[in-house]
């Protein structure tokens, strides 16, 4: 028979080893995708990317219309397969066991998905049921997400007799009946208000503090801003940048925008910042000034000597830091150029 | 009558498929832990629960009329759960497999019409065999609604033969055949 300090120190290990698991989990590969390509007919949807996304971080996936995230998630999500390349989903090979991976993940589609004729709550109720959640955890998570999501007044009602966000918010919510290690979220927040979009990504940073990992597309780029630790870019199904937003705005947004409001107009203002160096300066007879530059440091100081030598009074003055939004326009931007230069 | 209302309460498969497409369930279903023949296979249970149960209520109005040749017998109940399941998979299947070929929901209900109205009036459902021109006597015994129909005469009637045997294997060798092939099809159904 094992004595009481026996058994203790047992549970102890056993509570040591959980821990390191628990580490050794929180830095592990959630989603890791080589080389994949997906193709339609002579399309090509996803052209050879590659994909690292640890756990318990939310990475957001940008892209213009048709640039690939769609296809993307789908395959990610085994719905369909990859014309070539693998993919590992929770250290599951996704090709050859994709019920596996099926079984830890949660979706929540781009396109609507309901039942019309169910209630709200029935909804949530089909739902866990479907994935086997038991009686009471069923219960009880159907009435915390009907709070979560402000679905407590249409509870009763049809999915066919509420609005669009309305039923958006019933298919976010849906996904969190059950339990899983990676949620794919496509556009979650098309077609909410400002206040369900900010309770929605709170609701997911509050999940990803509890060991959640989401794959987030948008075309919301302060979402993105708001919600990712870190950001693909993707057009014409090529990955064309991957980072942490602020790594981001340092590679690509190192230009401000500087905007200078001056007292009165002045005619001959773009000679006499001609003396300030070659950069961009815009001015067009009224009495603002605005120049973009890298060195927007540099430029603020030697704009102030030339009006202050001058005699030009300053209103007002703003400097104002490259957005994502400006970052994504840039990169696109870029990308599309290169693939005109490069004839495809 | 029995097998005849078996056979078309399997009209719901396809037209749950095309629901379930329409209002974006499909692909949330498929994207959940179950794999595509499950699917197929939850929806037969459900034509198959419907078809028993009307089966049932068929039995029940029509017993006072043919009561005085009703033979119900050990093989009865088995006959007639083994007729619906079969039927529920093969004419599910087959509902499953147009609905996957076609893009529209008004074709699917055109097709699916014309094929089930075939299906019913080219069979012994309604008339026997016998005393048919030879072409179409043939061609009732080329359609599968034949064979259901005799397997649930030889459990309500007791007259269960060789032939229904034998009708009872290639209602099972082809409910097996449609069902991987409905299975394999809406594998390869672009989403």
């Amino acid at each position: 028979m094992r004595s009481n300090s026996d058994r203790t120190r047992s549970q102890i290990f056993i509570c040591i080893d959980r821990l390191e698991g628990k580490r050794e989990n929180h830095s592990m590969l959630c989603i890791e995708a080589k080389s994949i390509f997906r193709s339609y007919g002579n399309v090509t949807a996803v052209d050879g990317i590659d994909l690292s996304v640890e756990s318990g971080k939310i990475f957001g996936f940008l892209g213009p219309n048709g640039a690939g995230k769609t296809t993307t998630m789908k395959l990610l999500t085994t719905l369909i397969p990859p014309s070539s390349g693998s993919i590992t989903i929770l250290g599951i090979d996704a090709s050859k066991h994709p019920l596996d991976v099926r079984k830890k993940i949660g979706v929540v589609l781009q396109q609507p998905s309901y039942e019309p004729t169910l209630t709200v709550e029935k909804s949530l109720e089909k739902y866990g049921m479907m994935w086997d959640v038991d009686t009471n955890t069923r219960r009880k998570r159907v009435e915390d997400l009907l709070t979560a999501f402000d679905l407590q007044d249409i509870r009763k009602k049809k999915n066919d007799d509420i609005s669009i966000g309305q039923r958006r918010r019933v298919q976010v919510a849906r996904e969190f009946m059950h339990d899983m290690d990676l949620l794919f979220l496509d556009e979650p927040t098309a077609g909410l208000d400002p206040s369900a979009r900010r309770g929605l990504l709170d609701y997911i940073k509050g999940k990803v503090r509890d060991g959640l990992t989401i794959f987030f597309t948008t075309h919301i780029l302060e979402e993105a801003e708001y919600l990712c630790d870190e950001i693909a870019i993707i057009n014409h199904g090529k990955i064309i940048a991957v980072d942490t937003p602020d790594e981001l705005k340092n590679k690509f947004g190192r230009e401000k925008t500087i905007k200078i409001r001056i007292g009165e107009t002045q005619q001959d203002l773009l000679g006499i910042l001609q003396g300030v160096g070659n950069y961009d300066i815009l001015h067009d007879e009224g009495t603002v000034i605005t120049i973009h530059s890298a060195d927007s440091e540099q430029v603020l100081v030697k704009i102030l000597q030339v009006l202050q030598s001058n005699n030009i009074t300053i209103e007002d003055l703003s400097v104002v830091p490259t957005s994502l939004e400006e970052i994504f326009l840039t990169v696109v931007k870029n990308s599309n150029e290169s693939n005109i230069s490069s004839g495809k | 009558m029995i097998g005849f209302n078996i056979m078309n309460s399997t009209l719901i498969s396809g037209i749950i498929i095309w629901n379930d497409r329409r209002h974006g369930m499909f692909e949330q279903i498929l994207v959940g832990p179950f794999t595509r023949a499950q699917y197929i296979l939850s929806n037969v249970y459900t034509i198959g629960i419907i078809g028993l149960v009307s089966a049932g209520l068929i039995t029940a109005i029509g017993y006072p009329i043919f009561f005085t040749s009703v033979q119900f017998s050990v093989l009865t109940i088995p006959l007639v759960v083994f007729a619906s399941m079969t039927g529920a998979i093969l004419f599910g299947s087959i509902a499953s497999i147009i609905s996957t070929r076609l893009k529209s929901s008004e074709g699917f209900n055109v097709v699916i019409n014309t094929v089930f109205l075939f299906f019913a009036f080219v069979s012994t459902a309604f008339y026997p065999a016998q005393g048919a021109p030879p072409i179409l006597a043939t061609a009732f015994y080329l359609n599968p609604l034949t064979y259901l129909v005799d397997v649930v005469r030889a459990g309500i009637f007791g007259n269960f033969t060789g032939t229904v045997g034998y009708e009872m294997v290639v209602l099972t060798v082809l409910a097996v055949v449609f069902f991987g092939i409905a299975t394999k099809l809406l594998s390869r159904l672009e989403i």
